[in-house]
């Protein structure tokens, strides 16, 4: 925001927001993190930290949410500023989300035998795609942080992407079972895994609309939202 | 595609009052620079924006309140109906009495309730007989949400009443002469929540019926009650759009500095 | 610190208390002087309400008036009392030589014809009987009866001799000297004579002037002041002219004296002495006390009103018919009726255009000679006789009286019609 408001405290309320958003992103992006490593090394300990470290992204999110309640009450904002915090309700509930899918990925970690997946392949695809979204959820917070929507529009393309990779995944862990019945308990993990991951893509993805929204105050259509046909559920 | 050029094509249709390159001047000095602003039939517009930007200025050149100031000057077109209501051969009196007023502190003459409501008509000769003046009085007290009120108080004079009562009675005056524009400068802002949200309640039922142009300094009133909502700043119109659009995202940077309260 | 402001603060409850001190006794002394004033004229002036009566017997014998036998009421209308007045008054000593007798008849005001002939034609039966008939006492015995006069002087020294006051002592012994209400001080109009002198020929000639000066006055100071306030436009000429107009207001009256001599009288020729001149000229007096009421009052009714008549459709006209002048009422009653009530009381003006005249009769119309009450208090002032102090104080507390009537009138009108905003 360039110019200050004639109340001063309607300012740093607002910088509050924004400083509480970034760290609720920071603390996302680390869990995402965590998650990445503990899927390549199979690290049952880091699993665990993350899964503790959610309660913290839990309570940030409540305390921004009750920042925004206060600031709507008081301040009446208008125009940017109203969609600014407006949006920041839903900004932060998409954090959170993915501190949670986060934490079921390590859940699933640490209850699956991933050694003996038996499908390195998987493994490696998964890790991937995890890099994935971490790249679109980096650069979204990327430009959340600095009011704008640059990169909006790539991050919707890559959800595509992300959204093929998960497909494929699918397909190849389908073919696993169909090989080797025997490992099927190691390898439902997996789809779980696969789709918490998918649906982080899709929650940098509402993140990066947001940010469009407050920069230019339009919506982006529905039409490129793009279905998973064959999804399968365990 | 050229947003405001679209919006005014929209009500083009509709327009009610149409003012191309209005200046005013106060002697020597410009109050208002080039307006061209477009006022709809039977919907609700209202002017912000800082104090001294011209918007009452602007409300007062409609109904030619501005001509009993001898120093101001206004100049360029003012159209109702496609009429226009600077033409040497307008009857500034009938004009006026096509279009009622109401004021920022409600100026309710000292009579009765009744003779306030029953000025007008009278005035213009438009009702003669007491039964039909009756008829006008109670109506026009039930649509501005106030015959329950006085209707046993009819002959207590205006000014016992509560501020926001007169508020009401005063618009109820201004509504007995069947107006087709009602112009309202700032009208809640002598008076209580309860009060002005009981206003606000009348002007939203009232735009079925009437044009009305509003001037407030209040952009969450400007947000509620109106459909169409223009942004004047030191004498100049810098916005006028849809009321949702200016308090989600207006065009100027401007407008958007004085909604969020950056500029005051 | 707070010790300096302790001290500030003191000094200025001391100050406040002077004020106080100062204020309140300057309302006593006023008070204080109003009340010797009104007292020294009341103890002056309250015998003139008193008049003296001599009840004299009377016999109406018809020969004396040159009367037949049963004579009619038209007889009796014509008939010549003054032999008979005076013989009532020579009945009084039987053996009044002719100087006495002289006295006898001056013991009486003039009038006593006058008085036996209404007794007579009130009662026609009275032919050939004898009655007593109140008679009014001359001025001088009616002082004599007030105890104002100094009977002590030698006789050479004073107007009543010692056979008049012989005689009246007689007759106060007998219970025939009374002292009753004054009407007459109301209802007789100016005399030479003091103890007939009354207010009533001053009275009249007050109201007529009074009423012309309102007439003219109020139509014109309303409408001039509505003009000038809401329709002139506003420049230096007419700045000039309100202006003047304030000056106006403090202008000496006796100028407008003056003015009134050299325009009406001698430039128009109007008569002298008449309510009609005097009204025009005390009109003139008032016209700049109304304008500057009524543009105060026009002036306060809160533009608010203004702008809302417009706004309904109202022509400038309607505006100041149907809302100003009738909020500002009030105010311009009230400056109307001062304006009037000092016009009232003033004599300087009106003795220029000649109200001094003496006047004996009533006016009856606007152009029948009159004089006003201060001018008459002013003639009376000047009279020699003692009867005419004890009238001259009477008169002032009438005109005192009236002149607070009519403030009163004016502050109750205000209280009632005052319009809250």
């Amino acid at each position: 925001m360039d110019d200050q408001h004639i109340v001063t405290s309607f300012d740093e309320e607002l910088k509050d927001l924004t400083d509480g958003l970034v760290s609720l992103g920071g603390l996302a992006q680390l869990a995402l993190r965590n998650v990445e490593q503990s899927l390549r090394m199979n690290d049952h300990n880091l699993a665990k930290q993350t899964i503790e470290a959610d309660k913290q992204i839990n309570a940030l999110q409540v305390s921004l949410e009750d920042l925004t309640f206060n600031i709507l009450a008081k301040r009446q904002p208008m125009a940017n500023d109203l969609r600014m915090v407006f949006s920041a309700v839903k900004v932060s509930l998409y954090l959170e989300r993915i501190g949670d899918m986060c934490k079921g990925v390590c859940k699933r970690i640490i209850k699956g035998d991933l050694l003996n997946a038996k499908s390195p392949n998987t493994i490696d695809a998964l890790v991937n795609l995890t890099k994935d979204v971490q790249q679109s959820l980096d650069l979204v917070l990327e430009d959340y942080a600095q009011g704008k929507a640059d990169h909006a529009l790539d991050v919707w393309r890559s959800d595509i992407k992300i959204d093929s990779s998960y497909a494929n995944i699918l397909t190849a862990i389908l073919n696993d079972i169909k090989e080797k019945p025997e490992a099927i308990e190691a390898l439902v993990p997996l789809f779980f895994i696969a789709r918490y991951l998918e649906r982080i893509g899709d929650q940098a993805t509402n993140i990066a609309e947001v940010a469009h929204f407050i920069v230019s105050g339009e919506k982006l259509g529905d039409d490129r939202k793009m279905k998973v046909e064959d999804e399968t559920v365990f | 595609m050229d947003k405001e050029l679209e919006n005014n094509n929209i009500i083009e249709n509709k327009a009610l009052i149409e003012c191309k390159n209005v200046d005013v001047f106060y002697a020597n000095q410009q109050a208002l620079f080039g307006i061209n602003l477009n006022i709809g039939e039977k919907e609700v517009t209202s002017l912000i924006g800082p104090s001294g930007c011209g918007k009452s200025t602007f409300l007062r050149c409609i109904n030619r309140m501005n001509d009993v100031i001898d120093i101001c000057r206004v100049e360029g077109s003012i159209k109702i109906s496609n009429e226009d209501i600077y033409h040497p051969d307008i009857d500034v009196v009938e004009l006026r009495s096509r279009i009622g007023m109401v004021f920022q502190k409600p100026n309710p003459f000292p009579k009765s309730v009744y003779d306030n409501v029953a000025y007008g008509p009278k005035l213009h000769g438009r009702i003669l007989h007491k039964d039909d003046l009756d008829e006008k009085v109670e109506k026009s007290l039930e649509r501005a949400g106030l015959w329950s009120e006085v209707k046993d108080r009819l002959s207590e004079p205006g000014t016992s009443l509560s501020g926001g009562q007169q508020q009401r009675l005063c618009i109820a005056r201004a509504i007995a002469i069947d107006p087709s524009i009602i112009l309202m400068d700032e009208p809640c802002s002598a008076l209580d929540p309860i009060a002005t949200a009981k206003i606000e309640e009348l002007i939203d039922e009232l735009k079925d019926n009437f044009t009305i142009t509003i001037v407030t300094h209040s952009m969450q009133q400007a947000a509620r009650v109106s459909q169409r909502t223009a942004f004047f700043h030191l004498g100049k119109l810098i916005e006028v759009g849809d009321t949702e659009k200016i308090f989600r995202s207006p065009d100027h940077e401007q407008t958007e500095a004085y909604v969020t309260g950056r500029y005051g | 610190m707070n010790k300096n402001k302790e001290k500030l603060l003191n000094s200025r409850y001391r100050a406040e208390k002077r004020f106080q001190f100062y204020g309140k006794s300057a309302i006593f002394l006023a008070l204080l002087f109003l009340t010797i004033f009104i007292f020294k004229i009341f103890s002056t002036g309250y015998t003139a309400f008193q008049k003296t009566w001599l009840i004299v017997p009377v016999t109406f014998d018809a020969e004396t008036m040159y009367l037949d036998e049963n004579p009619s009421k038209e007889d009796l209308k014509d008939a010549d009392y003054f032999d008979l007045a005076l013989q009532t008054m020579f009945d009084l000593d039987k053996s009044a030589s002719e100087k006495q007798q002289n006295d006898l008849k001056r013991m009486v005001s003039y009038f006593f014809e006058r008085e036996i002939k209404r007794e007579l034609l009130n009662d026609p039966s009275l032919i050939g009987k004898t009655k007593d008939v109140y008679l009014t006492a001359s001025d001088d015995l009616d002082q004599v009866f007030k105890g104002n006069y100094p009977r002590d002087l030698p006789e050479d020294q004073r107007r009543v001799t010692d056979y008049q006051l012989k005689i009246f002592d007689q007759l106060v012994e007998q219970g025939r000297v009374e002292s009753k209400f004054n009407l007459s001080f109301f209802t007789y109009p100016d005399s030479r004579e003091a103890e007939l002198a009354g207010i009533a020929s001053s009275f009249m000639g007050s109201i007529f002037s009074i009423l012309v000066c309102l007439v003219i006055a109020f139509p014109v100071a309303v409408l001039a002041a509505i003009y000038l306030e809401e329709f002139a436009p506003k420049n230096r000429f007419t700045d000039f002219i309100e202006v003047n107009i304030n000056n106006l207001a403090a202008v000496p009256s006796i100028i407008f004296g003056l003015l009134g001599l050299a325009v009406f009288i001698n430039f128009f020729g109007m008569p002298r002495s008449v309510p009609l001149v005097g009204g025009l000229v005390l009109s003139l007096m008032t016209l700049p006390t109304i304008i500057i009421a009524t543009r105060s009052s026009l002036q306060s009714v809160p533009p608010s009103i203004r702008e809302a008549a417009l706004a309904m459709g109202a022509s400038e006209m309607q505006v100041v018919f149907q809302h100003l002048l009738p909020s500002a009422m009030p105010g311009i009653f009230t400056g109307t009726i001062i304006g009037l009530a000092r016009a009232f009381g003033e004599s300087a003006p009106l003795l220029l255009i000649g109200m001094v005249a003496f006047i004996v009769d009533i006016p009856a119309t606007f152009t029948d000679p009159a004089t006003a009450l201060p001018v008459q208090i002013y003639i009376w002032a000047d009279s020699p006789e003692r009867a005419f102090v004890a009238k001259t104080s009477a008169a002032t507390l009438i005109l005192i009286s009236l002149l607070i009537l009519i403030n009163l009138a004016a502050v109750l009108l205000r209280k009632r019609y005052e319009v809250k905003w």
